[in-house]
């Protein structure tokens, strides 16, 4: 009994060896992924609170918080005319519509994870009465259930980061769109201010 | 009496389980607690129960059922706690006055932990049939277990099993298994997985030199499980999952199986057997009708051939045994805290053992009070 016990932690063990970090590698490499291939349009800064949340959860719904940050390239600089302002707002615009597309792409994902973690729902608990009549189930049963539970726990938490992440990128747009508003009224004061002076 | 006695002990577990409950609100970390209360009816066609001579003529029956469930789950730091506790009591209404009590007590406790989860499981069953001991048993599984994403598709499952098998009044059926199992799970999209399981058992029967003369568990065996299935979510909501597994045991001479033939209503599988090869496919499909009505349709296609040294020897014929179940399970709910619960199922074995065919019908009606 005792070399069985041993066998099943070193079982364990050497399981866990096999891989080393590779969770922690697909973390890391998933928003790099998703930065290559998203839109590397350029953007303000993020806001210290939501750019911290993004490094606490590495997930690809975060993606869009790890686009190439671009506010060196939209800062206004003293000499900038109303051209230059104009040319900057367009970056921003190419961002807001990168964003929108993430948006829409965020929501299609959500909805699936939706549906996902009500049909995951449904199953745990015909698989809860199932176990009753079968009193219990046999083992593979049991790990069978067992995953379906974890299943659901992951879709809640899915959805969970879905949400968050949504909320964000809406609060992100609507400080885009208020910025490209202020660099729009920039421009047209300083091309009104132009006139004035000839 | 008595038996009003134990009807009314097996309504306060239940009942204690429902007055307990009580809802965690959004906040993840709060201690979360379930219960739920379920009355049923039914009908069995072809009930066969076992005697010390072994079983007895086959007669439809009326059973009431009571069942009882008691759940809790709390994050407390890095930790995630669960349990459950489910009671049943089966309580015939004609043709026998033997009652049978079920009860089943999970602990799960898992963390995060070497890039992974690592989880405990421990779950205790026990079945009694006051007034015949026999077949009373206690069952202990413990599973200790490391889950891991590999990558965005594969999913690593291993662990350690250990069961404890214990037969209070017949201890010559005790045994333990030690076993070792992998699973790797694959998600090809969203809504399939696949997934491949390996588990390797070894077991040792507890039977005493003296108990020789008498039936035991085989002393020494080992068993060897392969599996593979898949979970397929389609069209939004419908769920289908499948499997398939073949297993071959092979054990000292003993007894073939311990327990009743027929099993549990809902599955004719049967751990306690030995000294077999087992092939075993099941499909489980699932869809809400609506937010109300929940359709599922299980079925389950066991084939058993038992290695029969001592009957080849007695030339007689070998045991194989083909059980099918299929069952169709409605729930409707009545409102946030009360279903109604429909059921019809069919098993049916035909062995090369005449004795030990059966085929019954049973279909049955619950109420669950579950509040939430």
């Amino acid at each position: 009994m005792r070399r069985c016990l041993l066998l099943g932690i070193l079982w364990v063990c050497c399981a866990a060896a096999v891989r080393g970090d590779a969770s922690g590698a697909t973390a890391s490499t998933a928003p790099a992924d998703s930065a290559q291939t998203s839109t590397p349009a350029p953007a303000d800064a993020p806001t210290p609170a939501v750019a911290d949340t993004a490094r606490l959860r590495p997930d690809p719904a975060w993606a869009w918080w790890r686009w190439p940050p671009v506010h060196a390239a939209i800062a206004i600089a003293p000499l900038d005319g109303p051209q230059d302002i104009l040319a900057k707002e367009e970056i921003l615009a190419d961002r807001i519509d990168a964003l929108v597309i993430e948006a829409a792409r965020l929501d299609t994902l959500a909805a699936a994870w939706q549906a996902r973690s009500v049909a995951m729902t449904a199953q745990l608990e015909v698989l809860e009465d199932l176990a009753d009549v079968q009193l219990g189930g046999d083992l593979e049963f049991q790990q069978r259930t067992g995953s379906v539970r974890e299943e659901v726990v992951q879709a809640a938490e899915q959805i969970t980061t879905f949400a968050a992440t949504r909320t964000a990128l809406a609060e992100e747009l609507i400080r885009l769109r208020s910025l490209s508003e202020t660099y729009r009224q920039q421009a047209a004061q300083l091309r009104e201010e132009e006139e004035s002076s000839r | 009496m008595t038996r009003i006695l134990r009807l009314l002990s097996a309504v306060a577990v239940v009942g204690i389980s429902v007055v307990t409950t009580a809802d965690a609100a959004d906040d993840p970390t709060a201690l979360s607690v379930g219960g739920a209360l379920e009355g049923s009816a039914r009908y069995n066609s072809n009930l066969t129960l076992l005697s010390a001579d072994g079983p007895v003529q086959p007669k439809s029956a009326f059973l009431t059922e009571l069942n009882g469930r008691l759940s809790a789950s709390r994050t407390l730091g890095a930790w995630r706690f669960d349990a459950q506790f489910n009671g049943l009591a089966n309580l015939h209404t004609s043709y026998t006055d033997r009652d049978w009590f079920f009860h089943r007590g999970r602990v799960g406790l898992r963390r995060s932990a070497a890039g992974g989860t690592v989880e405990l499981v421990n779950e205790t069953r026990y079945y009694t049939v006051p007034d015949r001991n026999t077949f009373d048993f206690l069952r202990n599984v413990a599973l200790l277990s490391w889950r891991r994403k590999l990558n965005d598709r594969w999913r690593l499952h291993s662990g350690y099993e250990g069961i404890i098998t214990r037969y209070p009044q017949s201890p010559f059926f005790d045994y333990t298994v030690h076993g070792l199992l992998a699973e790797l799970r694959t998600r090809w999209s969203l809504g399939l997985t696949t997934y491949y399981l390996v588990d390797l058992q070894r077991y040792a029967g507890e039977a005493q030199p003296q108990d020789a003369e008498a039936e035991a568990s085989p002393q020494d065996g080992n068993r060897v499980l392969a599996q593979v299935g898949f979970d397929w979510l389609f069209a939004g909501r419908h769920s289908l999952s499948g499997t398939y597994s073949i297993q071959q045991d092979e054990a000292d001479l003993g007894v073939q199986q311990i327990g009743d033939i027929e099993g549990p209503d809902g599955s004719q599988d049967n751990e306690a057997e030995f000294d077999l090869d087992k092939q075993k496919a099941t499909l489980l499909y699932a869809v809400p009708l609506s937010t109300r009505v929940l359709l599922s349709t299980y079925a389950e296609w066991i084939h058993k051939d038992f290695d029969d040294e001592e009957r080849l020897r007695q030339r007689l014929p070998r045991r194989t045994d083909t059980l099918l179940l299929t069952s169709t399970h409605l729930r409707i709910r009545l409102n946030s805290d009360l279903s109604l619960k429909l059921r019809y199922l069919y098993r049916g074995n035909r062995s090369s053992v005449d004795l030990l065919e059966y085929g019954n019908h049973i279909a049955s009606v619950g109420v669950e009070f579950r509040p939430r």
